[in-house]
């Protein structure tokens, strides 16, 4: 137990996806742009997320092991994931007209988010069991949505700071995000 | 057909102009041999790509056109990967995680979308060509500010031998002011953003040059 | 529904095409990778013993944390294993023994222990007198203040002792 817990802390605070990973670069910066959308990207992110391990990681143990062909590792897990997407889509479309509202829309643009392709792979090659992929998947879209959330904080009030006209937009979010992986560095070592 | 390929390094440069790609931008600019190394493949993998799909573009059914993109984009980087792999191991295990992902690249699926569903192969093959030009650009100027800054010397080894360095420079005088934080991600951050910022005042500058015209 | 099934038929015709075309290149590229590692881990091996012939053994046993034997031709066994310490990520270790089963030789390859704290274990002057010239039922020697990092390197060497016992 204690070690799952170490291992999620590592990868929401330590090894933060996009903080120290820099993977699902483009929707940090794309989705940050007000709070209450970057927390319903991020629950979407970590729902496509565990979903997606689970899927391939049987797949990948039951299916590609077995045939010997985990060569085609790539190509079964992108379009796994891009089905899983479209699957989810249409369904809360069908039955949750609320919940689509405020996922929905964030849900075609996840399937070009490096997180989720990251992760299903990184599930394989560290090796882990069912439990270990489980936390991971769980873990890594949090440590996203926390930055998300974050970075979306300071954007709303960086709209109002007299920026020079040539860093207006996104690179003065650049520079933010630079000074939030310096401060997150400075965790390094608690796990 | 030029003013295609040209568009891709400043005007509409994927990383600078549209911020596409830039994740594995942020992460592999760490060194002129990753940028190089990176910028090569997704170059290969994009002009491909577009050559295929723009061939394709007849017969593909427009419901299924986004999974055939995929599966088309991910097959020929599984191969580029293999080779990379097979023949360049340093390059494989430096660029790591981040040459399987660039199945999600966005550069790749946006411009077989915007351009080479629309257009000949050989404009496609011209337009990958600039686009991934214009990509590996914008990753050898940022890894040459890190390198330099972080360890105040740049080298660059063979890729297909990593004994054998190629091209090394160095200032020793510099040597005592290394700025390591360069090399971490702190460092891709302010880099890309001042290189962002940089570009906007350039683009801002052609479009005043256009519109006196 | 005739208009679905020629969708799904073109993205499998699409999709056979793409899988045999990586399979093709991986029939090429696949004995290369194969050399290729095996040429980076007798860079390693050399470091212990430069100059030797080794030969790679089939290691038959069960435990996951040894990752490779080695032979050097008629005068030690090397054991490429694995534990983990302090940090989530490995040690990797090659361990040599003589012909008697005595620690001859070991090289850490890879650690993300603490500085400072686990990574004392892996100081020269350490290695040389904790574990180097222990015969197989000796004690090796632990460090006070990394416990965690100590214990991991007192199971990789049961494990690597283990493995290379079947072998005399």
């Amino acid at each position: 137990m204690g070690e799952i817990l170490t291992m999620a802390l590592a990868a929401v605070l330590i090894n933060n996806v996009v903080l120290s990973k820099f993977l699902g670069v483009c929707p940090f910066l794309g989705v940050s742009k007000n709070s209450k959308s970057a927390v319903g990207m991020g629950l979407a992110v970590i729902f496509v997320i565990f979903g997606a391990s689970l899927i391939t990681y049987f797949l990948y143990y039951q299916v590609l092991v077995k045939m010997h062909i985990e060569y085609m590792q790539l190509i079964t897990f992108i379009l796994v994931i891009a089905a899983f997407v479209q699957f989810v889509e249409m369904f809360i479309k069908k039955y949750s007209a609320s919940l689509y509202k405020n996922l929905g829309i964030y849900l075609p643009l996840i399937t070009t988010n490096c997180v989720v392709l990251y992760v299903a792979q990184d599930n394989i090659t560290q090796g882990y069991n069912l439990i270990e992929t489980m936390t991971n998947a769980i873990a890594v879209p949090l440590g996203f949505m926390l930055v998300l959330y974050l970075f979306s904080c300071i954007r709303e009030r960086l709209d109002s700071a007299d920026t020079p006209e040539s860093f207006k937009g996104n690179p003065i979010a650049l520079v933010v995000a630079g000074l939030m992986a310096l401060a997150f560095s400075g965790l390094t070592g608690i796990v | 057909m030029w003013n295609n390929f040209k568009n891709g390094f400043i005007k509409e440069n994927p990383v600078f102009g549209l911020y596409l790609g830039m994740c594995s931008t942020l992460a592999l600019s760490t060194s002129l041999n990753n940028a190089i190394g990176m910028g090569l493949c997704v170059t290969l993998v994009l002009i491909c790509s577009n050559v295929l799909i723009s061939l394709i573009r007849k017969i593909t059914p427009d419901e299924v056109r986004i999974p055939v993109y995929i599966v088309i984009i991910a097959t020929l980087v599984s191969i580029v990967e293999m080779f990379v792999h097979a023949f360049m191991p340093e390059l494989y295990t430096s660029l790591g995680v981040f040459l399987s992902l660039i199945v999600v690249n966005c550069i790749i699926l946006g411009r077989a979308e915007a351009f080479a569903s629309k257009n000949g192969p050989l404009a496609s093959a011209v337009d990958g060509l600039g686009m991934g030009l214009g990509y590996t650009f914008a990753l050898t100027m940022i890894s040459l500010v890190r390198e330099f800054l972080a360890n105040m010397s740049i080298t660059f080894y063979n890729p297909f031998n990593a004994e054998q360095i190629l091209f090394s420079f160095g200032i020793e005088a510099l040597e005592p002011f290394k700025i390591s934080l360069f090399s971490s991600s702190v460092g891709a951050f302010l880099t890309f953003a001042c290189f962002a910022a940089l570009f906007a005042v350039i683009r801002k500058h052609m479009n005043k040059k256009q519109e006196a015209k | 529904m005739k208009k679905t099934l020629s969708l799904v038929l073109f993205l499998g015709i699409i999709s056979a095409l793409s899988g045999l075309c990586i399979g093709y290149v991986n029939g090429i590229t696949e004995p290369l990778i194969a050399a290729n590692e095996l040429a980076s881990e007798k860079q390693n091996l050399e470091l212990m013993y430069p100059g030797k012939e080794f030969i790679t053994i089939d290691y038959t046993g069960d435990d996951e944390n040894i990752l490779g034997i080695y032979e050097v031709s008629g005068e030690a066994y090397i054991v490429k294993v694995q534990g983990y310490g302090y940090s989530s990520t490995p040690i990797v270790a090659l361990i040599g023994f003589d012909t008697e089963g005595t620690i001859s030789n070991l090289i850490i390859l890879s650690n993300q222990e603490t500085n400072g704290y686990g990574s004392r274990c892996f100081e020269e002057e350490f290695i040389n007198t904790a574990y180097i010239g222990k015969a197989m039922d000796e004690d090796v020697d632990m460090v006070s203040g990394a416990t965690l990092t100590s214990t991991a390197m007192q199971n990789m060497i049961a494990a690597a002792r283990n493995a290379v016992s079947a072998l005399y």
